[in-house]
């Protein structure tokens, strides 16, 4: 079976600067996957790729068996990609309400409804028609839900626990651990390895715009020599 | 004066005398120049709340804006003409004029304006500039330099009674009605539709709009043949008050972004109490100083910038 997100030879450019260089990686179906590796790696800017935010020069990235290099986000977005950015971008000018309709206009019927959305984040229900002027917790678990009520078939987060304080961190860890065991497919940026790891199936490690490693996290953790010289654990 | 006779002035600048003094008003008159300041106001709102959502939701600087408006105002003119035998033709003109001009607006903005938005803001500005020209060459040499007239027709009464005001029945009564009731439904467009809450949010973000799924160009489209629409009907609903010029467009264009900046960019009460405010403030001053008249919007705009920089119901963020 082919992998159900593959990136393959992908360079990228902001500018001058070659920000992507040659990465090729895969996400199966029902896994997740975490880009490790240190600020300015590349991991943020491999979602964005994906996500066609930012254009891949050469190299083809494929889902689903098709290929969708370059195209437009709302198309991937309708293909069944859903994209937490690491800065959240929650709108708020809308209600907490208006920003998960916004979110399921485009999305497909699953088994992410409304109503589940609120049962399980009880915060937002509670805020539900209040303006989405949010903790960076709350903003977090409203994130991720605009995400998940899309019903997608992977989502890309990006540094989901950034700038959350140690205890709100742990609260999104926890939720992230449990959308894993619905089966989600996720690929998971995320500064801290070790929380990254222990969310993640497998993972690859960028340095400069390239992979310089991957494996199952079983095996990545044993190559003490890679995780010193590029995580610094 | 009588009223006909500062309606025939043509555009929105009318005055009582043409002397320099300061004129001390009965009462009859100021309350005579508020009315007229709130109709002025009216198509203000209406033009100005079609470029803010422009503005707000897709960053494009429309100086073709005032374009539509007068655009609107001809096509009513040439429809009116045609139609006279229809029944209900006069309406059938602005209304057809408004969705003329609508559908001209989307055109523009897939055919013109798409092929910029990587660029610099300064782009379509300076593209929206050259087709105004273009827009304002292309009247003079269909419509001519002169001005023309649309007459409301014979079963519209003249005037009405309200409150004890005699009032021109289209001018004051009617348009303000006919406005407001586009406003409510522009209202529960961007209050109470999806569509609306896409537009909120593209107005904050709309790459942000794009990831969740959302066709934005088809969007940005849509809203720019909605807010061309607003200008459209607006000229439309002008033509029969004042004496349609060709340099309509470059008259209300400017003083459309000041009642704008007044109001707040991206915000539908601002274009609404900036509409009022610049309507009403011109038509005072026509009362009690007549050579100030021109400059009015832009003191009530340098005023409001002094206390306040994002006009009086600006957004944080928008434009920044």
């Amino acid at each position: 079976m082919s992998a159900l997100l593959e990136l393959n030879g992908v360079n990228a450019y902001y500018d001058k600067s070659h920000v992507l260089q040659n990465v090729s990686l895969h996400v199966d179906a029902g896994e997740v996957v975490a880009l490790l590796g240190r600020n300015g790696s590349g991991r943020s800017t491999t979602c964005k790729t994906v996500m066609g935010l930012v254009p891949a020069r050469t190299g083809t990235i494929r889902f689903k068996d098709k290929e969708i290099t370059n195209k437009t986000p709302f198309s991937l977005a309708q293909l069944g990609i859903a994209f937490v950015p690491e800065d959240r971008r929650i709108f708020p000018n809308l209600t907490v309400g208006e920003n998960l309709r916004l979110a399921s206009l485009a999305g497909r019927k699953g088994p992410w409804t409304e109503k589940r959305i609120y049962d399980y984040f009880a915060v937002l229900g509670e805020r539900r028609d209040k303006p989405a002027k949010l903790s960076g917790g709350e903003q977090q678990m409203l994130a991720i839900a605009r995400a998940l009520i899309a019903n997608p078939d992977i989502i890309l987060l990006d540094e989901p626990m950034e700038g959350l304080a140690p205890l709100i961190a742990r609260n999104v860890e926890e939720c992230v651990r449990e959308i894993r065991a619905e089966g989600h497919t996720i690929l998971l940026v995320e500064q801290n390895a070790q929380v990254a790891m222990s969310l993640s199936d497998r993972g690859y490690v960028l340095s400069n715009g390239r992979v310089v490693g991957s494996g199952t996290i079983a095996a990545l953790k044993a190559d003490e020599a890679m995780m010193q010289r590029y995580l610094a654990v | 004066m009588e009223a006909t006779t500062r309606e025939a002035n043509g555009g929105p600048f009318r005055t009582y005398s043409e002397g320099a003094a300061i004129h001390l008003p009965g009462i009859d008159a100021l309350t005579d120049q508020l009315v007229n300041g709130i109709t002025l106001g009216m198509l203000y709102i209406l033009v100005a709340l079609g470029l803010n959502i422009i503005l707000g939701l897709m960053g494009v600087i429309n100086f073709s804006h005032g374009s539509f408006f007068m655009l609107g105002a001809y096509l009513t003119y040439q429809l009116n003409g045609a139609f006279k035998n229809i029944p209900g033709g006069f309406w059938w003109a602005i209304l057809a004029a408004a969705v003329i001009v609508g559908l001209l607006g989307m055109a523009f903005e897939s055919l013109l304006i798409r092929p910029l938005y990587k660029r610099i803001p300064e782009y379509t500005l300076l593209l929206t500039f050259g087709t105004a020209l273009i827009f304002a060459q292309l009247v003079r040499k269909w419509w001519g330099d002169d001005a023309v007239r649309v007459d409301t027709p014979s079963y519209i009464p003249q005037s009405a009674n309200v409150f004890g005001l005699q009032l021109p029945f289209y001018k004051d009564i009617l348009l303000v009605i006919v406005t407001i009731v586009i406003l409510t439904l522009v209202w529960l467009l961007l209050n109470k539709t999806n569509i609306g809450v896409i537009i909120k949010a593209g107005t904050r973000d709309a790459e942000m709009v794009k990831i969740l799924g959302i066709n934005m160009p088809l969007m940005f489209t849509l809203v720019f043949g909605i807010g061309s629409l607003m200008a459209g009907l607006a000229g439309a609903l002008a033509a029969p008050v004042y004496a349609i010029q060709p340099n309509w467009a470059s008259q209300w264009i400017v003083l459309t972004f000041a009642i704008v900046i007044v109001g707040g960019i991206g915000s539908f009460w601002g274009a609404i109490v900036g509409g009022l405010v610049i309507g009403i403030a011109q038509s005072l001053m026509a009362l009690l100083f007549p050579p100030a008249v021109e400059v009015t919007a832009f003191l009530v705009m340098g005023i409001i910038l002094l206390v306040r920089p994002r006009g009086l119901f600006g957004v944080e963020g928008l434009f920044e």
